[in-house]
């Protein structure tokens, strides 16, 4: 028993591991959460604090290698402390709206007829509006703060996930081996909860994974247009959002912070892409 | 020996000998069109099913695309409820049930898909889809995991195939996990669609002489559906035969064999290729094209095609003739006799 | 030698993640011109290996790896794929089980041949005027049609493939395969999935096609009942070589092989009631074959050096065999 476990672990690592593109972009998602996780341990965590106008605007350096922004704070420290922001946001933000999404998505397909149709209508309307904007009609009822503008993003993106997963219960439903325990007399819920959710859910995983970084793209975005972190929250959307009035003079308080926003989401994507292979067991051998 | 499992099916309650029967069975589909989905017509996969099956007996039902017998299947799994007709289990009317009453339906009564890796959960071992099965219709209790292992032997495998994933089985494999499946919740009636079709020859032979070897010792009664008349005459003790819907003919098999009635039970029976080189039967080669059941039959299905029709077979639907005790036909050539 | 293929020693690989798997072990014979040759076998046997073999169409993976395929005199495997590419579709067809490998779902039936017909057709290339063009090819297609007994041509050369039932496909797949009357072709399944009257009418007509253009066919499949009403010589393949060949009638009414005697006899008959034996055990792994003759495991006759040593191709009377049981024939002298 615990053979055929390894067995299967080896195969999954060996699918894994021959494709470069994979390779490196789990190098790039376990650099991420190193900082995340570590971050306040390398860098001290008052650097947001630290004002320092004196050095302000300073190119790279040897000092300071990212260069420093207008209040004179290294970037580099500034982004490494950040990352744990973004990380948590994204996170929550994805897990959140999968959970609400699979349940409500899977019931509605399994439940069908009225209560689906009516459903779907819903999250059509909530389709219907732009997503950028209704964040930010949410941030400006529940106030600006990184809390809110995770909670507005998870009003966005849950029915995302529903639709996917409707989709997914939908055709499972119709397979034979979901048939075939319907025939054995498997009670509805059993049926809905242990074999279709499990088969229905992995193109969900891999869709999640990809987006955790989109969602960190979309939190940049709102950052950026100054929803969301306080000046002193370093998540990096709002880092971009610092530089861009010194965009010509100072660069480099963009396009740091820019270029691991793009490298962090480009790691999980190139995740997600490895794992919708590794996860299917009817594609493996 | 973990606690035997009862594999005996109870005597009937009458005492008499049928225990399922068929009447008049009909399934039509709608098809919906439209914006608002309305129903814009039918597809008349079946029109009228009718036959008995006895106790521990095999009924082969035979035909080709459209001819519904897997509709039918599926009807008496209660997978499908009939648009009309009856079937009638024990002497009980179980055409229609509750939820509850299924679930004593379904105990007794489980269907043998075609497709074995298609009906097995691509995700689960083998061991926790059999014993979920028997969870459900609370079946062994503490002693569950050794009741497995007896079922695997008794289907002709070990303990080690527990543990496999689906797709780490061979077909034949498969096809005996999926009967270990169906046979652990003791039931007396196998519905059987297709068991052999996605098997290798050698092993077809393996799973047929492990079906017969079964029903003898415990007197399972299978309804086998196939369109593979060489596994008929092999193991059913009768067959019916369907054509767009409708049974045509129904006889023991051995009868069938040597004389059939219905112009497309000989045809059918006269194109099956024979392993045996220049053995000069004539074969009866049908004109047209298997039937698109979207239109209703109103007179014999089989007119488009039949090398000897008649004007009164596209008038009036043929009745049922009774060529002697146990043979029945429906066509206008046979009234004639 | 008349043979229009002759394939000499064939070996072939597949890379996987558990190994090498060896599909072809040296696999030989030849086809007349003219011929329909059975080739039979199970899962695993490399039939369809075969038959992509000759064509070259073997997926990445899989590399020929010894012995020669001679086609009307052509070495193919020293054939660049360019010059293979002339070959395919005009001198070599294959029909295959399933339509949806070469029916292109957005084409209608007459699109499908047009294009063939524009490319190939030497008298429809020959004409200039475009209006002409399209009448001739409009009327070729539907001649083509009539001779498959296509029913209504006129109207099927609208309709799209998942218009067409699976007889309608597999007769449009006989129309293109025989239509640009190649030297041979290559039918992997033809009638397995369809019905068995269906089947009986598409065999029959496979039949007279061939008769009439003479083509070689060669028939991959398991079903032995089609092979004996269509074939004049089969091969019987197990585990990547043929283990015995020879004309239908001596094959059949006189199983030389164990493996085939056993495939006879697992058989139930719709003609006949008989008892069926099947045969034990299961298909060889195909990775990591063991020394030694690979049906020994399964055989009821098995003996010591069919443990060890791989049994040598023999010619008996015209047949050919590879079985130890046959040994003492060498001793006796009746072997060429």
């Amino acid at each position: 028993m615990r053979e055929l476990r390894i067995r299967e672990l080896k195969y999954s690592l060996h699918l894994f591991s021959s494709n470069k593109l994979v390779v490196i972009g789990t190098a790039i998602v376990l650099f991420y959460v190193f900082l995340a996780v570590f971050g306040r341990l390398i860098v001290d965590a008052g650097e947001p604090y630290r004002l320092d106008l004196k050095n302000a605007l300073k190119p790279p350096s040897s000092e300071h290698l990212f260069g420093t922004d207008d209040l004179g704070r290294d970037i580099m420290k500034l982004i490494v402390l950040g990352a744990g922001y973004d990380m948590a946001v994204s996170i929550f933000v994805v897990a959140v709206s999968i959970a609400i999404g699979t349940v409500l998505g899977a019931v509605s397909a399994y439940l069908g007829g009225k209560f689906d149709e009516v459903f779907m209508r819903l999250v059509d309307i909530l389709f219907a509006f732009p997503g950028l904007l209704f964040a930010m009609a949410i941030q400006m009822i529940l106030g600006k703060s990184l809390f809110n503008l995770a909670i507005a993003l998870i009003v966005v993106w849950w029915a995302g996930y529903a639709r996917l997963m409707r989709g997914q219960v939908l055709a499972e439903k119709g397979k034979l081996y979901v048939r075939a325990a319907k025939s054995l007399g498997l009670p509805g819920h059993r049926i809905l909860f242990k074999h279709i959710l499990p088969n229905a859910i992995y193109p969900l995983l891999v869709s999640a994974t990809m987006d955790i970084g989109g969602v960190m793209l979309s939190a940049a975005g709102l950052s950026f247009i100054g929803l969301g972190p306080t000046p002193f929250e370093p998540e990096w959307g709002a880092l971009v959002n610092r530089g861009a009035p010194f965009l010509f003079v100072a660069p480099w308080i963009m396009f740091f912070p820019g270029l691991m926003i793009l490298l962090a989401s480009l790691g999980f994507n190139l995740v997600g892409d490895g794992l919708r292979d590794i996860l299917d067991p009817r594609l493996r051998r | 020996m973990g606690a035997a499992l009862t594999m005996r099916a109870e005597k009937s309650e009458t005492g008499n000998d049928v225990l399922i029967k068929v009447e008049g069975l009909r399934k039509w589909f709608p098809i919906l069109g439209g914006v608002l989905q309305r129903t814009v017509g039918y597809v008349y996969a079946v029109e009228d099913a009718t036959f008995d099956i006895k106790n521990a007996e095999t009924l082969a039902l035979v035909g080709e695309s459209g001819s519904g017998k897997t509709t039918v299947g599926l009807m008496l799994a209660k997978l499908e409820p009939p648009t009309a007709g009856k079937i009638i289990y024990r002497n009980r009317d179980v055409s229609r049930l509750s939820s509850s009453e299924t679930k004593w339906y379904r105990k007794r009564v489980q269907m043998v898909f075609q497709d074995p890796y298609a009906s097995l959960n691509p995700r689960m071992l083998i061991k926790d889809t059999i014993m979920e099965v028997m969870k459900v219709h609370k079946v062994g209790g503490r002693n569950s995991y050794d009741n497995a292992v007896e079922l695997m032997t008794r289907v002709g495998l070990s303990e080690e195939h527990l543990y496999r994933y689906p797709h780490e089985l061979s077909g034949g494999q498969r096809q005996r996990a999926v009967l270990a499946r169906a046979l652990c919740v003791e039931p007396e009636f196998i519905i059987l669609d297709e068991p052999t079709a996605s098997l290798d020859v050698s092993v077809q032979a393996q799973v047929l002489d492990l079906l017969k070897s079964l029903q003898d010792e415990f007197h399972y009664t299978y309804l086998l559906i196939t369109h593979n008349l060489a596994v008929v005459r092999y193991i059913s003790d009768r067959t019916v035969v369907m054509y767009r819907g409708m049974w045509v003919e129904s006889s023991p098999t051995r009868k069938l064999f040597g004389g059939a009635e219905h112009p497309y039970t000989r045809a059918l029976l006269s194109s099956v290729p024979i392993p045996e080189p220049r053995s000069n039967v004539a074969k009866q080669l049908l004109k047209g094209e298997p039937p698109n059941p979207t239109e209703r039959v109103k007179a014999c299905p089989f007119v488009d095609r039949c090398p000897h029709v008649m004007p009164v077979c596209g008038e009036k639907m043929p009745p049922t003739t009774w060529i002697n005790g146990s043979h029945q036909v429906r066509c206008w050539l046979s009234v004639k006799k | 030698m008349n043979g229009i293929l002759e394939v000499e020693d064939l070996r072939v690989e597949f890379r996987t993640y558990r190994g090498i798997v060896k599909a072809l072990n040296g696999v030989s014979f030849t086809v007349e011109r003219g011929e329909v040759f059975g080739l039979a076998g199970e899962t695993g046997s490399g039939k369809s290996v075969t038959g992509l073999a000759i064509q070259r169409l073997l997926p990445g993976n899989a590399a020929i790896v010894g012995g020669r395929i001679v086609f009307d005199g052509k070495d193919l495997l020293s054939l660049k794929e360019e010059d293979m590419n002339k070959i395919r579709g005009k001198e070599i067809t294959a029909v295959f089980q399933d339509p949806h490998t070469y029916l292109n779902p957005v084409f209608t039936v007459h699109d499908q041949f047009r294009d063939i017909l524009l490319m190939n057709d030497r008298e429809i290339a020959s004409l200039k005027d475009k209006r002409e063009v399209k009448k001739a090819v409009d009327n070729k297609i539907i001649q083509m049609l009539a001779e498959v007994q296509m029913p209504a041509p006129e109207r099927v050369v609208k309709m799209y493939p998942h218009e067409l039932s699976g007889g309608m496909k597999q007769r449009m797949m006989l129309a293109m395969a025989f239509s640009l009357k190649p030297k041979l072709i290559i039918a992997d399944e033809p009638t397995t999935a369809l019905d068995v009257t269906i089947q009986a009418q598409v065999l029959e007509l496979m039949k007279s096609l061939q008769r009439r253009y003479g083509t070689s066919v060669i028939l991959i499949t398991h079903d032995l009942g089609v092979i004996a009403e269509t074939c004049r010589r089969i091969a019987v393949m197990y585990a990547g070589r043929i283990v015995e060949m020879g004309g239908v009638d001596s094959v059949y009414n006189e199983p030389l092989h164990p493996y085939t005697r056993g495939l006879m006899r697992a058989l139930p008959r719709a003609d006949k009631d008989m008892k069926v034996e099947s045969i034990g055990g299961s298909v060889p792994d195909l990775v990591g074959l063991p020394p030694g003759c690979p049906f020994h495991p399964r055989c009821s006759r098995a003996m010591e050096v069919c443990r060890k040593l791989n049994p040598k191709t023999l010619n008996i009377d015209g047949r050919v065999v590879e079985c130890h049981l046959y040994d003492e024939e060498i001793a006796k002298g009746r072997v060429a």
